[in-house]
């Protein structure tokens, strides 16, 4: 409904009993206050001319007295007048404004109609009517984007007092406008985007320094004076605005943070410092619930899968008990996000096998160092504090989870559900180091951690496979070194080996150590293992003196060609040590790769010597 | 060229040598009648073998068993110092050296022995009165 405003109008619509009373000639009076009122679009604003607002005279006083008498009359009169106005703004209003151009408009606007407004003497609730009208028209005009680039370079940077006192023109005139909302929300969303764009600058892959307090630095030095600055003109609650700030950077953070979370695992424990600092802003259960969905996601992709080296997998087991009881030391994460990966390792046979050698290896760049450490931490220190007061399981726990397992070790042997498996191992592995000689202390320290850890009736094996090591310095000869073993306490894999002959040598002291020994231990006897064991020996070829240790049977076949210049082939060596070929061409060809013997044909062997020394 | 051998570091394993096992060829595994283990390993109350848990070789038959297996079968009264395997009175081939197990081992057969012989004086005296009796306690 576009009713321009004419004298015919208004008369049509306020009724004549209240302005007769004036006496006048109405039409005219309405004629006169239309004049004053003109034009209904202040002109040449552009050129900051605007048309000046004259005062109203006496007898154009008097017509405004006369007829905009009643509420009711002002009320209509006041609706035809902006619906004037507002079919002039379609035309006359300049589109294409900078922001700050149409801040500079409202007010000249603002201005020309309140001062008008001021003459007409409206009751508080005509005079409300118009302004809103008012600033619906403006308001309209206001372009959001222009509004949001504007504030988006001035709101949080520095504060110098030039835009300063720019903005505080700028927020009065659009909260004169009641544009009081709009300022609001998008000083939040400003704010919002600001911090997730610092967020992402100052967070992203940074995980070995806190930054936590430079976060909140960057809100309370950088976000908030410019909040409060806002919103001391909005009469905003101010106060509830900054701990809302610093929970929406806490969950952006997390949220960052959920999406690095198994590469921060994974450099662990560098990453100290981000998920201590995880812990502290990962408040909200659904949170919880991505971290861990996240995680166990990545694992998948990353880590169970057939082309994963079975240490890798374990070596991100720890990692992740690691960095989880940090994120959440009740253990309720650890407990949902280690299950996959339990449930995975059971599926590799080299499970065992990998942690025993990683419980067993002090060497600080091993992959599983951690497990050696674990083994020698004394047992007490892990039973933690946390037995001292009871609180009732979280709420995000699985049924089953169960408090204070957060021991590494003891975690990756609750794997298997037998503890048999791992003192196999560890009996084979110290067994085999037994043999080749390796140092009884350090095994038998090792040993001592295993059953602080298993238990000692467990290790009965070892125990006996130690002494007999032990003893075996009663039995030291002249050459022949003797260890006597109790043969149904090793296993018997380390035990059985194709026999073979000894040189005569050997075989003469061994006899003289098998009659002592039935002397020292009536009613018993021995069994030599010829193949188990080491020797070593120096060689004199080309004048030159060389030494060797190596296997009894490589030694029994370079014992061949002791002092013998003729070749000897294989079917020779086979025979005199009780072999089969193709084990005697094995032992040859062992000698031929250290280059002491040549091979003659594919079958005859030779020492190879240079010819002045024949 | 000389070699010349400076160390040879070898490894054996030891066995109880028992008559019925001294074959070249190795040995046998058998077990003690009582416990059912092998000589080369420990009676149920010992840790290691061997020298620690010995065996006995018995004279009278032809059963061995470890010295603590057989030791503590003879402490039962019940025993009457017969081998468990055979029931004929147990004797063991003693060996060069002694010990205080062996004494032990000596008196209980000695006690049992004792028994014995006194059981069967009395027998004798009630043998019109309770020879059948004693017919069925001797079986
Ligand atoms: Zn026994
Ligand atoms: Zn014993
Ligand atoms: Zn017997």
């Amino acid at each position: 409904m576009n009713i321009e405003i004419t004298s015919k109008v208004i008369s049509q619509i306020i009724p004549r009993p209240g302005l007769y009373d004036l006496g006048g000639d109405l039409d005219n009076d309405i004629q006169i206050v239309l004049d004053w009122l003109s034009p209904y679009y202040p002109e040449n604003l552009n050129n900051n001319k605007p048309t000046k607002i004259v005062d109203p005279s006496v007898r154009v006083k008097k017509a405004i007295h006369g007829y905009l008498k009643h509420e009711s009359n002002q009320i209509e009169f006041v609706m035809v007048y902006i619906n004037t106005i507002s079919s002039q703004f379609e035309t006359k209003f300049v589109a294409d404004l900078s922001f700050l151009e149409y801040i500079h408009m409202v007010r000249q606007l603002s201005h020309y109609y309140n001062c008008h407004l001021d003459y007409l003497n409206l009751t508080n609730r005509s005079r409300m009517i118009f302004t809103r009208k008012l600033n619906l028209l403006i308001n309209s005009k206001l372009s959001h984007t222009k509004m949001e680039e504007y504030f988006a370079e001035r709101l949080f940077g520095d504060l110098s007092s030039q835009s300063h006192f720019e903005l505080i023109d700028v927020i009065t005139t659009l909260t004169s406008i009641n544009l009081t909302n709009e300022l609001n929300s998008t000083m939040i969303q400003l704010a919002i985007s600001t911090i997730k764009r610092n967020i992402k600058e100052i967070a992203t892959e940074k995980w070995t320094v806190p930054i936590l307090d430079s976060i909140n630095n960057c809100i309370t030095t950088q976000i908030y004076p410019t909040f409060s600055l806002v919103t001391s003109y909005t009469e905003s609650p101010a106060a509830s605005y900054l701990s809302s700030l610093n929970t929406t950077a806490h969950d952006e953070l997390v949220h960052l943070r959920i999406s690095e979370i198994y590469t921060m695992v994974s450099t662990y424990p560098s990453s100290i410092p981000a998920l201590e600092e995880l812990h502290l802003c990962l408040t909200s259960s659904t949170k919880r619930r991505q971290l861990t969905t996240s995680f166990i996601d990545s694992m998948r992709k990353h880590l169970l899968h057939s082309g994963a080296d079975t240490v890798d997998i374990i070596h991100i087991y720890i990692k992740t008990m690691q960095s989880f009881l940090i994120i959440d030391p009740r253990g309720v994460l650890l407990d949902q996000v280690i299950r996959p990966a339990r449930k995975y390792l059971r599926t590799r046979d080299d499970v065992v096998i990998k942690l025993v050698h990683g419980m067993l290896n002090n060497n600080p760049s091993s992959k599983l160092y951690e497990l050696a450490v674990e083994l020698t931490r004394k047992q007490e220190s892990i039973v933690r504090d946390e037995g001292l007061k009871w609180t009732p399981d979280p709420i995000d726990a699985l049924a089953d989870f169960k408090r204070g397992k957060h021991d590494v070790i003891e975690s990756l042997l609750s794997i298997f559900t037998s503890k048999e498996v791992f003192i196999d191992e560890f009996t084979r592995l110290f067994g085999k180091q037994l043999i080749e000689g390796g140092d009884v202390q350090d095994i038998e320290e090792k040993l001592v951690l295993l059953k602080s850890r298993f238990g000692n009736d467990l290790f009965t094996m070892l125990d006996i496979m130690i002494r007999d090591i032990r003893q075996s310095g009663l039995y030291q000869g002249d050459l022949l070194r003797m260890s006597v073993l109790s043969h149904l306490y090793w296993p018997s894999s380390m035990l059985e080996h194709d026999s073979f002959s000894v040189p005569d040598l050997i075989q003469q002291r061994f006899d003289e150590f098998k009659s002592q020994f039935i002397n020292d231990k009536p009613g018993r006897t021995v069994k030599h293992i010829p193949s188990l064991g080491s020797v070593t020996l120096e060689l004199e070829i080309n004048h030159e003196t060389k030494s060797f240790v190596v296997t009894p049977l490589q030694a029994a076949i370079i014992d061949l060609f002791n002092e013998k210049s003729d070749e000897v082939s294989v079917n020779d060596a086979a025979t005199k040590l009780s072999i089969s070929e193709y084990t005697a061409t094995q032992a040859l060809n062992f000698w031929v790769d250290e280059k002491v013997l040549m091979k003659l044909t594919s079958t005859l062997y030779i020492a190879n010597e240079d010819d002045e020394s024949f | 060229m000389k070699v010349k051998i400076l160390e040879w570091k070898s490894f054996a394993t030891w066995h109880w040598d028992l008559a019925t096992s001294a074959d070249d060829s190795g040995y046998v595994e058998e077990l003690c009648g009582i416990c059912r283990v092998s000589f080369d390993g420990t009676c149920p109350n010992c840790k290691y073998p061997g020298d620690d848990c010995p065996i006995v070789l018995g004279s009278g038959c032809t059963h061995n068993f470890h010295l603590h297996c057989i030791l503590k079968w003879l402490e039962q009264e019940s025993s009457k110092g017969l081998c468990p395997m055979c029931r004929q009175i147990f004797t063991f081939k003693e060996p060069e050296q002694t010990s205080d197990v062996l004494i032990n081992l000596k008196t209980l057969i000695d006690g049992h022995r004792v028994m014995r012989e006194r059981f069967q004086q009395g027998n004798e005296q009630e043998f019109e009165a309770f020879g059948a009796d004693q017919d069925l306690q001797m079986a």
